[in-house]
C-alpha cells in the first residue's frame, strides 16, 4: 500500500470509521482520534506484510473496539460531566433564552441517543451526521436497506414521541 | 399519557428529523482531520536505520580492537616464564596432618645444657 492508496482509502472510508467510533459514546473529538488510530494500525499491519482483504470491514471493527475501550475509560476522564458540557460557553449568535432551549433539546436528544443500541446510533450517525442515503448505510454496515429503513423509521418515531409532549404542554 | 397516545403527525416526525440533524451537526468537528502522515514516518525509518548501521559498525570495531588488545596481552603473558618454573617445587604439608609442615628455614637446635 502506497501513501496515495492510503490517502484515497482515508478519504473514502474516514467518515464511516469516524461514525462507527462516534456512535459508541457521542464524542466527536474522541471519535476522530479513534479513526486516526484505526488507519495508523491499518498502515502498520500492511507494512508488516499482513494481508487485509477487506479494509473497510477491518477498519470498522478496529474503530468499534477502540471506541468501546475508550468508552469504558471515559468515566475516568470526564467524571459525570458529559463531553459537551462546556459547549454552551462557546455559543454565539442566539439570545440566551433561545440558546437555552436549543441546548435543552440537544441534551434531551443526547440522553435519548445514549439509551439506544450501538447499531441504531451508528445508523443515525451515518444518516444525520454524514447525510448518507439508506443504500449507502446498508452497504457500509453490511445489512439490508430494508433493515436500515425500519430502524431509522422506528428511531424517528420514538424521538418524535419524546419531543411531542413538550410542544403540546405549551398553551 | 393521552398526549403520548395521540398519533404522530408529519410535523412531529419532521421535528424529530430536525432535532437529530441539529444535534449531529452541532457535534460534528469543525474541520475534518487530515489523513495520518504515515509516509513521513516511513521515510524517517531508513534514516534511523542508516544511523544505527554506523553505530553498529563503530561498536563492532571497538569490540574487535578490545579483543585484539586482550589477545596481544595474553600472548605476552604466555611468553613470560612462570616463577614456579624457575625454582624447585615447594614442599606442601600433607592433607589432614596436624604437624607443621617442613620449612625451608634450618631448624634451631636446642642449646646443650651448661
Amino acid at each position: 500500500m502506497t501513501q496515495a492508496d492510503f490517502s484515497s482509502l482515508y478519504a473514502e472510508l474516514g467518515p464511516s470509521v469516524w461514525a462507527a467510533a462516534y456512535a459508541r459514546h457521542l464524542d466527536a473529538a474522541a471519535a476522530a482520534d479513534v479513526a486516526q488510530e484505526s488507519f495508523c494500525r491499518l498502515w502498520r499491519e500492511t507494512r508488516e506484510g499482513k494481508a487485509i482483504h477487506h479494509p473497510k470491514a477491518w477498519l470498522l471493527r478496529v474503530a468499534r473496539n477502540l471506541a468501546e475501550d475508550q468508552r469504558k475509560s471515559a468515566f475516568h476522564r470526564n467524571g459525570t460531566q458529559a463531553p459537551g458540557g462546556l459547549a454552551p460557553l462557546l455559543a454565539r449568535g442566539a439570545s440566551p433564552l433561545e440558546q437555552l432551549e436549543v441546548d435543552e433539546e440537544r441534551r434531551r436528544v443526547r440522553r435519548w441517543l445514549g439509551e439506544l443500541a450501538d447499531a441504531d446510533r451508528e445508523i443515525l450517525t451515518l444518516r444525520y451526521a454524514l447525510d448518507y442515503e439508506t443504500e449507502q448505510i446498508a452497504e457500509t454496515l453490511g445489512i439490508s436497506a430494508a433493515a436500515v429503513h425500519m430502524r431509522l423509521s422506528r428511531a424517528r418515531q420514538r424521538l418524535a414521541e419524546l419531543l411531542k409532549p413538550k410542544d403540546e404542554a405549551q398553551p | 399519557m393521552n398526549e403520548q397516545m395521540a398519533p404522530l403527525t408529519e410535523a412531529d416526525l419532521a421535528r424529530a428529523d430536525a432535532a437529530l440533524a441539529d444535534f449531529f451537526r452541532s457535534d460534528l468537528p469543525s474541520s475534518w482531520p487530515a489523513a495520518p502522515q504515515v509516509e513521513l514516518a516511513a521515510t524517517r525509518l531508513p534514516r534511523r536505520t542508516r544511523a544505527s548501521h554506523w553505530a553498529l559498525a563503530a561498536s563492532v570495531a571497538l569490540w574487535a580492537m578490545g579483543l585484539g588488545l586482550f589477545a596481544a596481552l595474553a600472548v605476552r603473558d604466555e611468553a613470560k616464564p612462570l616463577p614456579d618454573d624457575a625454582g624447585p617445587p615447594t614442599a606442601h604439608r600433607p592433607i589432614g596432618s596436624q604437624r607443621p609442615g617442613p620449612s625451608s628455614k634450618p631448624l634451631r637446635r636446642p642449646l646443650p645444657p651448661g
